[in-house]
Formats: structure tokens, C-alpha cells, sequence
């Protein structure tokens, strides 16, 4: 430390500034520095509440995903398949039990008027890479996006279920049904119950130009009972379920069923079913369902008729092209 | 929070103004000679403290105790003089040489000011240590009262007090 006093440091520092005059106009500066900032306050508010604004804007614009590359994920599969029994999800997450072979109760003819689309059960396909040589490609990423081949003839031939015209045989290996499509390649579709020797008919029962496979499940005691599997556009087999499923054909003791696909009427399946009036007369009710999309729906009114099977056909049989 | 009524507004406002008169008469001139002692350009200790005032009639309805205007009207000095002397550094950088012969901007007081051997002794003073001896010497603070002025501890205070006297003795002496 110098000889440098806080008193006489004091005492220099007020010397120094003490020649310091401070301008005239000083107060008036400030008045007219308060006047102009309460002025820019209105101004310097609004800009700040358009720039919060705009910064909201552009954080906007600039999390919200595009349309065009928004990615879709695949919807949950609509069906699931467990233990031999084949579970439905439908689009409103109900689930209801379809497809049970041999089982006894199907709907009355005059049920359906109000029943919703029928639902469908759905198995996975099983790509096979040398099956599906020189066929269009299909790969794991695009199988279930690429669309179907355009079929060559609607309704679709006899025994064609791909739409390209050329038969295809479906493979029986315990429950699991095999089909090799010629177009899209090999698809399964496993089966609760599954008649042995397979009994089978390839029809194009919703004209869409593609065939509808018709298999026999089981049968007993002069009764038979079908189910009806589509290839979707998903190029999966799926086994459709809900009413009229499955269909029954055959006389059961005073109770008879069946079901035709009438040419006239292309489209549209008709399931008929009696009850013993008589010595081998029947009252007979028939309902028409149509094949749509992914399900049957009624078409008009349920008829009724008295058939003799002494004199006129049976129709109790199953149609469709089964034998 | 509530909405503040047009009658309030007005009354912080009367307020506000009434202030701003009373610590002008009182306190302009004294705080005119601190920020000429703070800062490097005498020219510019004015603008500092009208700045000051202007920013403490502003926030007048902020103040939580407004017996405090004056300590309020200091600290904003001496804030304003660290962000004048910063952006003077940084113009100082960037600005041509002056050329050797060129006149002197201020004449009259400003250049008695800046003769003073103390003024020059004190700018080659470190800012902390010219701050805690103007607050202790020139000011007349308590050390807290210019640490709080300073927003540094007491002992801080205290110690760029002591070092800066002694910077300051030794300089003055050499000036001599």
C-alpha cells in the first residue's frame, strides 16, 4: 500500500468531476426519452405478439408431417386365427366365434335381412420362391400391397381362383389347405375342420374374376357342411365366416338344407331351407345372399315355398359345382 | 394476475412522474460525476444516466419499494456503464487508428475531467476494481451496500477495494 489515504482519494475523485456541468436540456431529454418508450410500447408489444405468432406458425409447418411422405403403418390385421378356432376382430373390435364345423345350429333362411356383412377369417400366405418362378414378382415387402393380376374373364372360369384362367388345385396337409395360385403364387388358409378326402368346388360366386373356393368341413347323418375361403386383394386366402356359414347340405331327419348358385342370377347364392309338411313334403324358405367385398349380405326378401321331393328337385343339396 | 384498472395505471403514472422530477433535482448531477468516473468517454456519461432514468420510470409500477429509487437509478447506472464500456471495447477492436494530430472531440469541462490525474490513474484500473472504488470513495457506499450495487459478496468488495487502491497509489504516484 501507497501512501494513497480513502480520505484523499475522496477528496481527488470529487476535485476531478467537479468541473462536470451537466447540459440544460437533460430533464427535457428524459421527459422526451419517457414519452417516446410509452409510445413504443404499444408498437413493440404488437410486433412481439406477430412474431410469437409467426414462430408458432413455422414450428407448425415445420413438425407437421407432409402428406406425401407420411408414412402409413399397416393396419392391424382385422383377423387372427387361434387353436383351430378361427377368432374375428371386427372393425368395431367385437369378436365373434365363425366357422366351426359339424356344428349343428346354422341361421334360419329368414335370419339374415338384418345381419351385417358377413366377416372373414384370414390365414397367412406361404410364398414358396420356387413356385412362384417366372410368375410376377412377389416379395415379402409386397405381398400383401401388390394388387391381384387383372383376371381374364368375369365371372371367372371354372377352377381359377387367381383370375388368369388356368385351374388351381388346392392341397389338403391335416387341416391346412394349399393352394398354388398360378399368378401370385402358393397361399394357405388352415381350416378348424376339414372333410377327408377333400371335397372342393372353385366357383366365382361375386362375378369379381376371381374364384371362390367352396370346401367341404365335415358332414354326418345325410347333412354336409361348406365353407366358402376368397383370395383377397391382399393375395391371401380367408376363410369368410358369419351367415349364411357355414352352409349345410343334406336331409337330416324332418330338417333339410342347401344351397345353389343360380346362372340367372350371377352374384348371388341361394340357400334354402325345410321342414317336413309331410311324407317327403317340405316347407321350404329360401333367402338370396349376395357376395360382397368381404361378406354375404341378403338380397330381397326370403321366399317361401311347399315342395314335394316326389315330383321336384331337391333342394337340398349343395350346388355351386359341388359334387 | 388481475388486471390492472385505467385508474391505477394513471395513478403509477402521476406517480412515476413525480419521481422522476424529485430524483432528477436531487441526484442527476452527482450520478452524471459517477458515470463520468465509470466510463472511458466522458461524452457519453449523460446518455448513460438519462438512459437510467428513462428505464426507471418504465418499470416504476415493478419497483417493490420505491424508497429505493436512488439505489434502484445507481445499479442501473452502473449496469449501463459495463455494457457502454463492452461495447466500446468491441468498436474499439474493429475502429481505424485515429490519426495523431487529430483535435479532441470534447473541450471545456469534459477536458478538465479528462486531464485529471485520477480520471486516467482510475481507467487503467481493471472495471471491478474501478467500480468498488468509485461506489466506496466517490459514491460514499457501505461495502454491502456496493456489493449489492456490484452483485458481487462483501469480501469481493473488499478485496477489489484494497487492490484497487493500491493500483491506484502506485499509478498516482508515478504520475507525479
Amino acid at each position: 500500500m501507497t501512501g494513497l489515504e480513502p480520505d484523499e482519494l475522496r477528496h481527488r475523485l470529487f476535485e476531478a468531476v467537479e468541473p462536470l456541468k451537466v447540459s440544460p436540456d437533460a430533464y427535457e431529454r428524459i421527459r422526451a426519452g419517457v414519452i417516446r418508450r410509452r409510445r413504443m410500447r404499444v408498437p413493440a408489444m404488437a410486433f412481439g405478439g406477430l412474431a410469437l405468432a409467426g414462430l408458432i406458425g413455422v414450428a407448425y409447418v415445420v413438425s407437421e408431417p407432409r402428406t406425401s411422405s407420411t408414412l402409413v403403418e399397416p393396419a392391424a390385421p382385422l383377423f387372427t386365427q387361434t387353436a383351430g378356432t378361427a377368432t374375428v376382430r371386427t372393425p368395431t373390435s367385437s369378436s365373434v366365434q365363425g366357422g366351426s364345423a359339424g356344428g349343428p345350429a346354422r341361421p334360419p333362411a329368414t335370419q339374415a335381412s338384418s345381419q351385417p356383412p358377413s366377416s372373414v377369417t384370414e390365414t397367412s400366405p406361404a410364398p414358396s420362391p420356387s413356385a412362384t418362378a417366372g410368375r410376377p414378382s412377389v416379395t415379402p415387402s409386397n405381398f400383401n400391397s401388390a394388387p391381384l393380376p387383372t383376371p381374364v374373364a368375369v365371372p371367372a372360369k371354372k377352377g381359377d381362383i387367381d383370375g388368369d384362367g388356368v385351374d388351381d388345385t388346392p392341397h389338403l396337409s391335416g387341416n391346412t389347405l394349399t393352394v398354388t395360385l398360378s399368378w401370385v403364387g402358393p397361399a394357405t388358409v388352415t381350416l378348424s375342420e376339414v372333410a377327408s378326402p377333400l371335397t372342393f368346388s372353385i366357383t366365382d360366386i361375386d362375378t369379381d374374376g376371381y374364384g371362390e373356393l367352396i370346401v367341404q368341413l365335415g358332414g354326418n347323418a345325410g347333412t354336409r357342411t361348406f365353407t366358402v375361403i376368397k383370395l383377397t386383394p391382399a393375395r391371401q386366402l380367408r376363410q369368410l365366416s358369419g351367415p349364411p356359414l357355414p352352409l349345410s347340405a343334406g336331409l337330416a331327419g324332418t330338417h333339410g338344407d342347401g344351397f345353389t348358385c343360380k346362372p340367372q342370377t350371377p352374384g348371388t347364392l341361394v340357400v334354402a331351407a325345410g321342414d317336413s309338411t309331410g311324407d317327403r313334403t317340405y316347407s321350404v324358405t329360401s333367402t338370396t345372399w349376395q357376395l360382397t367385398g368381404e361378406g354375404f349380405q341378403t338380397v330381397g326378401a326370403p321366399t317361401s315355398s311347399t315342395v314335394d321331393l316326389n315330383t321336384a328337385e331337391s333342394p337340398f343339396t349343395a350346388g355351386c359345382g359341388i359334387a | 394476475m388481475p388486471a390492472r384498472s385505467d385508474a391505477a395505471r394513471s395513478e403509477v403514472a402521476r406517480d412515476a412522474d413525480a419521481a422522476l422530477t424529485a430524483l432528477y433535482s436531487e441526484h442527476y448531477r452527482s450520478l452524471v460525476r459517477l458515470a463520468a468516473l465509470l466510463l472511458d468517454d466522458i461524452g457519453l456519461c449523460e446518455e448513460v444516466v438519462q438512459d437510467a432514468y428513462i428505464r426507471v420510470h418504465a418499470a416504476w409500477g415493478r419497483l417493490q419499494d420505491r424508497e429505493k429509487a436512488l439505489a434502484y437509478l445507481r445499479q442501473t447506472v452502473v449496469n449501463l456503464a459495463r455494457s457502454t464500456l463492452r461495447r466500446r471495447l468491441v468498436a474499439l477492436k474493429h475502429a481505424p487508428k485515429p490519426m495523431p494530430h487529430a483535435a479532441s472531440a470534447e473541450e471545456g469541462a469534459y477536458a478538465l475531467v479528462e486531464r485529471a490525474a485520477v480520471v486516467q490513474a482510475l481507467r487503467e484500473l481493471p472495471r471491478r476494481q474501478r467500480e468498488a472504488v468509485v461506489l466506496r470513495y466517490y459514491a460514499d457506499l457501505s461495502e454491502a451496500d456496493a456489493a449489492a450495487v456490484m452483485r458481487c459478496s462483501v469480501g469481493s468488495v473488499k478485496a477489489y477495494t484494497s487492490r484497487g487502491l493500491a493500483a491506484l497509489g502506485s499509478k498516482l504516484e508515478g504520475l507525479r
